[in-house]
């Protein structure tokens, strides 16, 4: 993915398979995520390779009131899947069974705690077949078994020739993986703007 | 289509799980019925301004206003994220506001009919009508998420507000009724009132269609 600066003529491109994106509190991390997934449009900026790509938010943005089925399942068909139960049930077994879906599925999504919460949220994002995954602070209120579990499936898709963007505050990340690459947002040569 | 029915069916869910407001949907308008049967006893066709009122309250709150609440919970982006589809989510909440919008009537027209004794039949045939004329509100209504750094509370008390005082207002004022004037475009069956209004739908649905397309799921008030 390569992202061009129409105003400063620079470009910086998102080579590796997994690039790790740290910075200050306010420095647009979100921001550049959201310009990469292509909801937040500037004129100034020219993205290139992003056109098959998921992207996981800070917050668990589910369906509160919903049970976790009707959430995931609804998240499954805007994908063009229909038999959503099989198909994460296959992904679960491929991971080492990270997610005790039995238990999960019938409950209300509001009723889980929040490391399970964004368990889930992660599990279903990761289990959509994207080229590129933006995930921003994914390891964020998760305890470390959760955490292990969550970098193991990062690994295998990268094994399958998947690539990432993660946007942590979390210094240690960079060591959890083999093949990464740490952009500092101080050093990356664009100056984009979000226009209201 | 399969978006679209998605998109509808997860809508149901989420209305289902909130009973008040189909209770307040049917409980309103049946509660007016009963203030003003007197002169429904005598006048069936004034019914007409109930599912009005029906189809415009859900057209509004159900799609436009609805649509700025999903917006601003933030849902939508990862809804846009897996599939950038601004048209079946409209469609989504559209097909669901037209079976919420059904089911409304259905019950509302059980009550009149066993108040009045009148055909449910008819009623239910001209109370689809009705809705579906009521169609353009949706797009009309839908343009709200176009506006910047509108909030979703807001807009939805200042709608309330308007659509509940047109509706008391229904038997002393009618010269500045939103409802009623909509209402009476139904009944008035003159070229002149057909003609404004398949003239003024198609020009409420181009005008909308560019802010159908170009939706933005995520909101301006927060990140």
């Amino acid at each position: 993915m390569r992202i061009y600066d129409k105003i400063n003529q620079t470009s910086w491109e998102l080579e590796a398979a997994c690039n790790i994106i740290i910075g200050d509190n306010g420095t647009g991390k979100t921001t550049l995520l959201d310009i990469l997934a292509g909801i937040v449009v500037d004129d100034n900026i020219k993205i290139v390779g992003n056109d098959n790509l998921v992207y996981m938010n800070q917050s668990s943005f589910f369906f509160d009131r919903l049970k976790v089925k009707d959430n995931v399942l609804f998240f499954l068909k805007l994908k063009g899947i229909s038999n959503g139960y099989a198909y994460l049930e296959n992904f679960n077994r491929e991971n080492g069974q990270p997610v005790d879906l039995v238990r999960l599925w019938n409950s209300q999504i509001g009723y889980l705690s929040g490391g399970e919460k964004r368990l889930v949220y992660f599990f279903t994002i990761l289990s959509l077949d994207f080229g590129w995954y933006l995930l921003d602070e994914p390891f964020a209120g998760t305890d470390k078994k959760n955490k292990t579990k969550m970098v193991n499936i990062i690994k295998r898709k990268i094994e399958a020739g998947k690539r990432f963007v993660i946007v942590s505050h979390d210094d240690n990340i960079a060591n959890m993986f083999c093949v990464c690459k740490v952009h500092d947002l101080s050093s990356i040569p664009l100056q984009w703007k979000y226009k209201n | 289509m399969a978006l679209v029915k998605a998109f509808v069916l997860l809508n149901i869910k989420l209305l289902l799980q909130d009973k008040i407001s189909f209770l307040w949907s049917i409980s309103m308008p049946t509660i007016m019925l009963l203030i003003q049967k007197n002169s429904i006893a005598h006048q069936p066709h004034i019914l007409g301004f109930w599912w009005t009122y029906i189809a415009v309250c859900s057209f509004l709150f159900g799609i436009g206003i609805y649509a700025l609440r999903l917006r601003e919970s933030g849902v939508l982006r990862v809804v846009f994220s897996i599939n950038k589809a601004p048209m079946y989510f409209f469609l989504g909440l559209l097909g669901t506001q037209i079976v919420f919008a059904f089911t409304v009537l259905v019950v509302f027209n059980l009550i009149a009919c066993l108040l009045f004794h009148f055909n449910f039949f008819v009623l239910l045939w001209q109370s689809i009508i009705v809705m579906l004329c009521c169609l353009p509100v949706a797009f009309a209504g839908y343009n709200l998420t176009g506006i910047n750094r509108l909030h979703a509370n807001s807009t939805h008390t200042l709608a309330s507000i308007i659509v509940f005082i047109a509706f008391l207002l229904m038997a002393t004022n009618k010269e500045f009724n939103i409802l009623w004037k909509l209402y009476q475009m139904f009944v008035n069956n003159t070229w002149q009132a057909f003609l404004f209004y398949i003239l003024g739908s198609i020009i409420i649905i181009l005008i909308s269609l560019p802010t159908i397309i170009r939706f933005k799921c995520i909101s301006a008030e927060r990140r």
